[in-house]
């Protein structure tokens, strides 16, 4: 496409140009923040305030801290597997589900969005849920953390509405050469949906990545637990303030215990578990974003 | 209404389509509607040992205890008119920030900008509200710029007309680029002739954006922002709890830190049962009502 | 549409692997899990007396307890605790120990509740929602006194020994709480009297600057404004009094005491009084609003987070503050800052506090024996150990030889050379691996704690014990119901106290608003809190064992 730029979109694209790189710059900034501090001597760290443009000192320790918790390889193996069995049933499901629903013509249609809708609002709350995950025998075990989160109500949504959008033509010409509805979901309808549907499978990629809830909750088994759950022991280990919250006494023997944690300070820690948690899912995300791509349709509608 | 006769020839056209929405009704029905029970936690004094069935009843009682307080008005105006902005702000601006970026005819500085733009939503709550905290306090970087301005040195944090605006306004740098995201896709999403079309016929950059682009993502748009309305009563206590202290209170204090701070004094599953289900049937009627709304104004609707 | 066809198949595969591993692993996982294995009926034992062993065949018990910190690298759970190790040995019983992830304890101990998978041992049983007396008379713990009276000697001498442990650790109904964290010496030593921990936090002042002011450690209130103002003018400091974020110090209620009320509910006269609404409190607000005026007090204490404070004093900018002893002077002193403590300050030389930072005897960490539990005698008698003189020395220093070679003559442990590098450097990673630091047991910090064997900063809390605490309530306990009419009027109450005491400090409100506020809160039902707290400490004073 050729576009011959008039004055007007010259003076546009330049303003548009230097927002979004003032944009970026304010929303790199709290990365770059961690990232330094993560890196920073704890006492230096201690006694900074304001911008942090660089890292005060250089030490590794507070990474070798949380990299020399044994548990920390596990977790990240039982996340990988979470992540990806996880991710593939969610897509798996959630666009059979999407697809259903965003036919014409089906008789039952509102009234199921109505009730999957419905639970978005009401619920029954966390000790039922757990006494009815208990009594399927999910306790303690993987499945625990991929079958009561199957379906996200929300993508479901999002995925329908795409889905929807889609011309009938499509889905007419494809049945009227003989294919059923499994057919057309997975051969002509998900091939035309590749961004939304790399964006579906981001969102449950990072919900599974950051779940740690429902691992504390479903979860007696150390080896099953997922990465994040270790990080917030680690983090919570060293960190004062949220244990003034678990009762005066309790507090007090952490006050007392954390005391000497001076040469690794608590601060620091903190951050070093955010870039060890963030990092590899920033990895996924150029992968995803190349569906992006504009001119997903061509093609799809001749003939 | 629906004869016999509708239903079975419907049975016998969508038979595939009732078969793929099988297991996605099926999970619905066991892990939502399981538990749903659960919910009238908020009508009984729970005991743990008795179990939410056995429990006594209490009626409304708890209900009436959350409407007796001295506070519950400012409660109620304080997360609505919290919700209202964010939506005013927080809601245009992912969409602003993808119309942008899809102006962008570079690439790999669209590809660029729009990682960078997400990364600020994998920070930690915490970290963004220490980063906050240090940021306004007196002798923050903010009040520096405020001072070499000409202006007066004061705590923003300690003034009550400027919570909404920090609140929203650190909501906003934290989350438009990831929820960019999703309107990046839905844009990737339109039928490329159409642009071509419109170039051909003279249009210019704004028209084929309100034109081609709006209309194109709109349906996306009307759900999210009808999903969005289903939540204006359910504001998370986390970052409200990091960033308010007494002096704010006024603007500050919402329905969910109050509950939080009573769970402090009294862990009664029951009394936050309670209140979740009060949030829970407004967040439902508004949604409701937003459905209905769109679908007589548009064709795009839950159900 | 290739590539979607083989991005499936690899999904397809890597799922069935895994569900393959799982099963696999999961089996032998799950036969792991279990909680109680008892391969037979533990046989009847010997009374108390010298035999260690507490039954002749092995029997295992399921044991909730909180697992905390930095020794989680190390352990994987208490079981490799070289304490509880040295016990299974000593007393033929087995623990499987289950964990709460940090920081959601009371989630799971009531989802484990609700859920009906009790295990047979709990620790910190208070936790119990509406009590231990609720717990008894639901039927989840069962009544500890009988079986104290007939097999736990050991632990019957310790609670008789003091009246008001045995208040303590007895409910209202008469019950037995539970085998309770008691502070005390090493039986049969000359102090072995349960005592009370020595208070852990008070004010601080930077020692250098005092030095170099030429100023003693101020005692009085008038003191500490002279020092104050010496700190804001002569060394420009940008806080001279690292204040509190509420505007009270709730823990120790320090400058507060002074004018004779304590922070929240205190006694008086066998009177039950409530600190905010007394004119002792609007002399309070006076002060602190004329210190916040004059710049003493740090302007932006209500929005002052954890991590700017330590910031501040951290870079030499706090002259005073309120703090923890070790957790303040150890990280300071890293950096060269030193600071010193002050005692509570009085009003003048004749008049004194009467309200302070009080530890209690017990300090809860109550165990019980449930319901559960098929060998209710061996659990009793298991724990009753822990409070004999061997169950001291290995609870507080730990196995000899692996933690410590000999005790001193200090009756210290020497502590072997890992733990004591550093000036014990690391001394918590390895806390609770080769000690117990919190638990049922006879704790004595003083001597088993290397911190407490600062001299200088044990000092400071020798002065603060010394202080006066006649107001301070005991460990009262409300009904279920009580509870939860106090939770209501109190959420209100405290939340107007909060938004009103800050605002009258920093002058939004005048103080002559002050009678406006008491009055609103006796509208608000203060009094009907303070009947409350008077039924329950009069329940208190009566306990009996039953």
């Amino acid at each position: 496409m050729v576009i011959n730029e008039s004055v007007g979109g010259k003076i546009f694209n330049t303003i548009n140009t230097f927002f979004l790189i003032l944009l970026s710059a304010i929303c790199l900034y709290p990365i770059i923040h961690v990232l330094f501090a993560s890196f920073s001597e704890p006492l230096e760290l201690m006694k900074h305030r304001g911008l942090l443009m660089k890292p005060l000192g250089f030490t590794v320790n507070g990474y070798i801290l949380v990299f020399k918790n044994p548990n920390i390889i596990n977790g990240y193996i039982n996340t990988l597997f979470y992540v990806i069995v996880g991710t593939a049933l969610n897509l798996l499901l959630t666009s059979m589900g999407a697809y259903a629903l965003s036919r014409r013509n089906i008789l039952w249609k509102n009234a199921m969005m109505f009730c999957i809708t419905f639970t978005m609002f009401f619920g029954g709350g966390l000790i039922p849920t757990y006494l009815l995950v208990k009594s399927v025998g999910l306790i303690n075990t993987r499945w625990a953390l991929i079958i009561p989160g199957l379906i996200g109500t929300y993508n479901l949504i999002i995925m329908r509405t795409s889905f929807a959008a889609i011309p009938d033509s499509l889905e007419e010409s494809a049945k009227i050469d003989g294919a059923n509805d499994f057919t057309v979901l997975f051969k002509i309808i998900m091939p035309v949906s590749k961004a939304v549907l790399a964006v579906i499978l981001l969102f449950y990629a990072v919900g599974h990545w950051n779940a740690w809830f429902n691992a504390m909750i479903y979860l007696r088994d150390r080896k099953l637990f997922p990465l994040q759950l270790i990080l917030r022991e680690i983090l919570i280990s060293n960190d004062l303030q949220s244990m003034s919250r678990t009762g005066g006494q309790a507090a007090e023997a952490m006050t007392q215990a954390n005391a000497d944690t001076v040469y690794l300070s608590r601060v620091l820690v903190q951050y070093c578990t955010i870039i060890v948690a963030t990092v590899p899912i920033l990895l996924l995300y150029p992968f995803v974003q190349k569906y992006f791509v504009k001119g997903v349709m061509i093609g799809s509608l001749k003939g | 209404m629906v004869t016999k006769a509708q239903v079975i020839s419907d049975f016998k056209r969508n038979k595939y389509v009732y078969l793929m929405v099988l297991p996605v009704m099926a999970y619905y029905l066991i892990f939502h509607y399981g538990p749903m029970y659960g919910a009238i936690i908020a009508f009984k004094d729970f005991n743990a040992v008795a179990g939410i069935l056995k429990s006594p009843w209490v009626g409304f009682d708890n209900f009436i205890s959350f409407f007796s307080s001295v506070y519950f008005y400012r409660l109620i105006k304080n997360t609505i008119l919290l919700s209202i902005f964010n939506i005013l702000w927080g809601f245009p601006a992912p969409i602003i920030l993808a119309l942008l970026l899809n102006e962008v005819r570079n690439l790999y500085f669209k590809r660029y900008i729009q990682t960078i733009t997400y990364l600020p939503h994998f920070i930690s709550l915490v970290v963004v509200c220490g980063i906050i905290i240090d940021f306004t306090s007196t002798r923050g970087v903010i009040n520096d710029l405020i001072e070499f301005f000409g202006g007066k040195r004061l705590n923003m944090l300690m003034m009550p007309g400027m919570f909404r605006s920090l609140y929203i306004g650190s909501g906003i740098w934290q989350e438009v680029g990831w929820g960019s995201i999703i309107y990046l896709a839905a844009i990737a999403g339109i039928d490329q002739e159409l642009y071509e079309a419109a170039i051909i016929d003279g249009a210019g950059r704004w028209r084929q954006v309100f034109h081609i682009t709006l209309p194109g993502i709109a349906p996306t748009i009307v759900i999210l922002l009808i999903l969005r309305l289903g939540g204006m009563m359910s504001v998370g206590f986390e970052k409200v709890i990091l960033l308010y202290n007494p002096t704010t209170m006024e603007t500050a204090d919402i329905i969910s830190t109050y509950v939080y701070r009573r769970g402090l004094l009294d862990s009664d599953y029951s009394f936050s049962a309670a209140v979740g289900l009060f949030n829970s049937v407004i967040n439902f009627i508004l949604l409701v009502l937003a459905n209905r709304i769109s679908r007589k104004a548009s064709e795009t609707s839950l159900w | 549409m290739k590539k979607y066809t083989w991005i499936y198949k690899a999904v397809l595969l890597l799922t069935v692997l895994c569900l393959m591993f799982t099963t696999l692993g999961g089996c032998s996982e799950k036969a792991g899990s279990t909680t109680k294995e008892s391969p037979d009926k533990g046989q009847a034992t010997q009374t108390g007396g010298s035999a260690n062993t507490i039954t002749s065949k092995p029997i295992t018990l399921s044991y909730w307890a909180v697992f905390s910190g930095l020794a989680k690298e190390t352990i994987p759970d208490l079981s490799k605790n070289e304490v509880y190790m040295e016990l299974e040995k000593r007393t033929n019983v087995k623990l499987n120990f289950i964990h709460p992830a940090q920081g959601q304890e009371a989630e799971q101990f009531n989802l484990m509740i609700a859920s009906g998978d009790i295990p047979d041992i709990i620790e910190q049983a208070e936790r119990y929602k509406g009590g231990i007396d609720k717990a008894i008379s639901d039927g989840i713990y069962i009544k500890l006194n009988d079986f104290v009276d007939k097999h736990a000697p050991n632990f019957k001498k310790v609670i008789n020994s003091n009246e008001n442990l045995k208040k303590q650790v007895y409910s209202d109904n008469g019950n037995l709480l539970g085998f309770g964290m008691i502070t005390s010496d090493l039986p049969g030593s000359s102090t072995e009297q349960p005592s009370v921990e020595n208070p852990y936090a008070g004010p601080f002042l930077r020692n250098d600057w005092l030095k170099e002011l030429n100023m003693k450690v101020p005692t009085t209130i008038d003191e500490w404004y002279a020092v104050l103002k010496a700190f804001k003018d002569v060394k420009k400091a940008e806080v001279p009094f690292l204040w509190d974020k509420s505007g009270i110090q709730d823990r120790t209620g320090a400058f507060l005491s002074a004018y004779g009320i304590g922070p929240a509910f205190f006694i008086k006269d066998g009177q039950i009084k409530y600190g905010p609404i007394e004119p002792g409190f609007k002399q309070y607000l006076e002060l602190l609003n004329k210190w916040y005026k004059e710049g003493l007090i740090d302007k932006d204490f209500p929005t002052r987070d954890a991590k700017s404070a330590e910031a501040l004093y951290m870079s030499g900018k706090v002259g005073a503050t309120l703090n923890d002893s070790t957790a303040l002077c150890l990280k300071t002193r890293a950096v060269g800052i030193d600071f010193v403590g002050a005692p509570y300050p009085k009003i003048n030389a004749n008049t004194d506090i009467h309200w302070r930072y009080l530890n209690n005897i017990c300090r809860d960490y109550y165990g019980v024996v449930t319901s559960k539990n098929k060998y209710p005698v061996e659990s009793v008698k298991w724990f009753d150990y822990h409070y004999s003189a061997e169950g001291f020395k290995l609870f507080n220093f730990g196995v000899e030889g692996k933690s410590y070679t000999k005790i001193n003559d200090k009756g210290r442990p020497e502590y072997v050379d890992y733990i004591a590098k550093n000036n014990y450097q690391d001394f918590d990673r390895f806390n609770m691996v080769f000690r117990l630091h919190n638990g049922p047991y006879l704790k004595s910090d003083g001597r088993s704690n290397p911190r407490r064997w600062m001299e200088d900063l044990e000092s400071y809390r020798i002065t603060w014990d010394k202080q006066p605490s006649d107001y301070v309530m005991p460990p009262v306990t409300l009904t279920e119901k009580e509870g939860k009419e106090y939770a209501t009027i109190m959420s209100d109450i405290d939340s107007y106290k909060a938004e009103m005491v800050i605002k009258f400090i920093i002058g939004q409100e005048p103080l002559s608003k002050f009678d406006e506020f008491a009055d609103k809160i006796k509208k608000m039902n203060i009094q009907k809190s303070i009947e409350l707290q008077k039924t329950a400490l009069d329940r208190y004073n009566k306990r009996v064992p039953k």
